[in-house]
């Protein structure tokens, strides 16, 4: 194990902490020893640095940062100097091959930051500074200067920098292999040529929202980066058919997300599985994720594509997709069969015989968004509860026409025996005016001690489980107010869910964090909100 | 009784004191398993200069309670680690006084005893978690060498990281 104890702490670093580790400090030992020896023995500096280091290992981030307060000093002389600073120790490099600000990104200052960073230096692989607004394009030319092989870098939401400190920062990085600049504007088609020309090791990639970025740049790229696995670029105006020929050109593309595209029609979607008419031809991807929500063109022309050249999908969310039919989804349901998750919310052609399809052709679904389809009824949900065994998370918000039924046939399934059946299940039902509170607490009660786990989301303040947290739910429980439709609601200031509904872009959707705990945890840590964060 | 689980070597500690123990206890010690291979069978006691009887004992006790325990996997040494939990075994037998306890670690180090070396590495950790710099230099008795400017400066840049 070879750690660069030794390693002098750079110029700005002693600048930035105004603490001169020089040999003054070296000096000032030898009136220290003597103090020192008042004390008790220190038994904790028998161990070698690297034993030290190993002990530092097992520290937090912030608790590092704290302990770096202990000492400073190096104690002896000459070739006899012993490293006694657990300022010097905390900060060393091989103790932070990450830094992720996302804790403490909106305390810290970016001088802190740049010290975390060069401290690191060549032993830096992952920087996470989303939403980092306190760097300034400085400090990027100066993280540029010490971290040559980040692995993987996020900038998302860093909008105080400017295109040529990312240019700077970019050129330096051929290690790179993750990426996300998602929602800055000052990004452009000159930073696809930097990434094309520097970072042919990129894997996954992020541009979603910048909106100055068009097909050129997005052909630029895909022309450099051929090892790309992973691509976002949500909310790009200008596609044309050539770009997404080009990216259909990606041998190792699986996942690729193109929510809300204006551009984006039937033919595009062509395009990226076959070649446009023109000039390029190739084979489909081996697409597995693909996010087409929010393109209102769409039609079940582009299902039928998928459904001919696409038969691996396992994730596919089409949430907001106006113009799709019933018909195309049916007949997607017979052809990709290996389907896990599907986003179909607000599809409003969606009835029954879509979900009776479902229930014979996917048996592997286990995450299922139905919300505001609201022609389906109890039929089809139970149908859906029967036949996939694996699923684990349906929404159902806002679908009018369902009842208790559904509550009370999902636990008579539940608790059936079936060894095969996945028995940790959520279901979500704002304002599904026709289910009652007490048809949940039943359902709730009939479960509980059968090894099931089920939780029935409603509003915010109101949810209910038989999980851990039940005392927490039965109290919020109490509090009958909350089951009233939201609507009448949001007088008294409950979050206002049609905002979550129409722009889920805007929140989290925390509560679909776990949805996916039966999933391939690295290909997919997190389904929910989509747009700028979905299906990966 | 198989003649492979008859063998036994015999270390000597720093102090000169002899310990006949079976192959597969001194095993858990990378460092002796090494040598055993290396050297074969011999009645030469393997003499342990960095170790004295009575931390040896103790190294040795572990060994033996944990001899059939799989080798632990070769680890990635890059990331940090999170969980500093301990099973309740290996806890009480690290409830020992600070000096034994460094001593022990030491041991591991040099015999290269992966498990020993990380719940002691963990001990420690533990001793260090949730406590201010003023009480952690009184735990394990170091001197505070900071100027009182120094320190305020310090205190001042790192207050984002505390009370989290």
């Amino acid at each position: 194990m070879s750690i660069a104890h030794d390693r002098q702490i750079s110029t700005s670093e002693r600048k930035d902490s105004g603490i001169q580790l020089v040999d003054e400090v070296e000096l000032r030992n030898s009136e220290n020893n003597r103090k020192g020896n008042e004390l008790g023995k220190c038994y904790l500096d028998l161990l070698p640095l690297e034993v030290k280091t190993r002990i530092f290992k097992y520290l937090s981030d912030v608790e590092l940062v704290r302990i770096s307060r202990v000492s400073i000093a190096l104690w002896g002389s000459g070739e006899h100097v012993v490293n006694r600073s657990w300022y010097r120790l905390a900060f060393d490099g091989s103790l932070w091959p990450i830094v992720d600000a996302r804790p403490f990104y909106q305390d810290i200052a970016a001088k802190q930051l740049v010290k975390l960073t060069v401290s690191a230096g060549s032993f830096l692989k992952v920087l996470n500074l989303r939403g980092c607004i306190q760097l300034t394009p400085l400090n990027v030319y100066e993280i540029s200067a010490f971290c040559p092989n980040i692995q993987s870098l996020h900038l998302s939401g860093c909008r105080s920098l400017d295109s040529s400190s990312v240019v700077d920062i970019l050129s330096n990085l051929s290690n790179l292999e993750t990426l996300d600049l998602s929602g800055l504007l000052f990004i452009i088609n000159a930073h696809c040529e930097i990434l094309s020309k520097h970072c042919h090791k990129l894997k996954k990639l992020n541009l979603s929202w910048c909106q100055y970025i068009n097909s050129r740049g997005i052909e630029t790229l895909v022309d450099g980066c051929t090892e790309l696995v992973n691509l976002k670029i949500n909310g790009l105006p200008k596609l044309n058919e050539t770009a997404l020929a080009k990216i259909g050109m990606l041998k190792n593309l699986r996942v690729l997300s193109l929510d809300a595209c204006p551009t984006l029609t039937d033919s595009h979607i062509t395009a990226l599985l076959c070649g446009d008419s023109q000039s390029i031809e190739h084979d489909p991807p081996p697409l597995t994720h693909l996010n087409l929500s929010n393109n209102h063109n769409l039609t079940d022309v582009a299902l039928d594509e998928l459904s001919d050249y696409c038969p691996q999908l396992t994730h596919l969310q089409l949430h907001s997709c106006s113009s799709l039919a019933e018909e195309g989804l049916i007949r997607l349901s017979q052809k990709c069969t290996k389907i896990e998750a599907l986003d179909l919310e607000d599809i409003l052609s969606i009835t029954d015989r879509t979900l009776h399809s479902f229930a014979s052709n996917l048996p592997q679904l286990k995450i299922c968004c139905l919300s505001y389809c609201e022609q389906i009824t109890d039929d089809g949900v139970i149908d859906l509860f029967r036949s996939c065994p694996y699923l684990s998370h349906i929404d159902l918000d806002h679908c009018q026409l369902l009842t208790n039924a559904i509550l009370s046939n999902l636990t008579t399934i539940l608790t059936r025996d079936g060894s095969k059946r996945n028995r940790n299940v959520q279901v979500e039902i704002f304002d599904c005016r026709n289910i009652t509170v007490s048809a949940v607490k039943d359902a709730i009660r009939k479960v509980s001690g059968a090894g099931v786990v089920l939780k029935v989301k409603g509003y915010y303040s109101w949810q209910a489980s038989n999980a851990d947290d039940e005392e927490e739910d039965s109290r919020r429980n109490a509090t009958a107010q909350t089951w009233l439709p939201r609507r009448l609601l949001r007088p008294f200031g409950v979050r206002n869910d049609f905002i979550r509904i129409r722009l889920p872009a805007a929140n989290g959707l925390g509560a679909r964090g776990n949805a996916n705990a039966n999933g391939n945890a690295n290909t997919v840590s997190r389904w929910g909100g989509f747009g700028r964060c979905t299906i990966l | 009784m198989s003649a492979s689980e008859a063998k036994k070597i015999t270390l000597k500690s720093c102090d000169d004191i002899e310990f006949k123990v079976d192959i597969r206890v001194a095993s858990r010690s990378i460092l002796l398993k090494n040598m055993i291979e290396d050297v074969g069978e011999t009645d030469q006691s393997i003499p342990l200069p960095n170790v004295n009887e009575r931390v040896l004992k103790k190294v040795l006790e572990w060994c033996e309670h944990h001899k059939d325990d799989p080798q632990p996997a070769i680890e990635d040494s890059d990331t940090r680690r999170r969980n500093t939990e301990i099973d309740d075994w290996n806890k009480k037998f690290l409830e020992v006084e600070q000096d034994m306890l460094f001593e022990i670690i030491l041991a591991a180090n040099y015999l290269d005893i992966k498990q020993l070396l990380d719940i002691g590495c963990k001990t420690v950790a533990n001793m260090i978690k949730g406590k201010t710099p003023e009480q952690i230099r009184e735990t394990f008795n170091i001197q505070n060498d900071f100027t009182p400017e120094e320190e305020e400066q310090i205190r001042k840049e790192n207050e984002w990281a505390e009370d989290r």
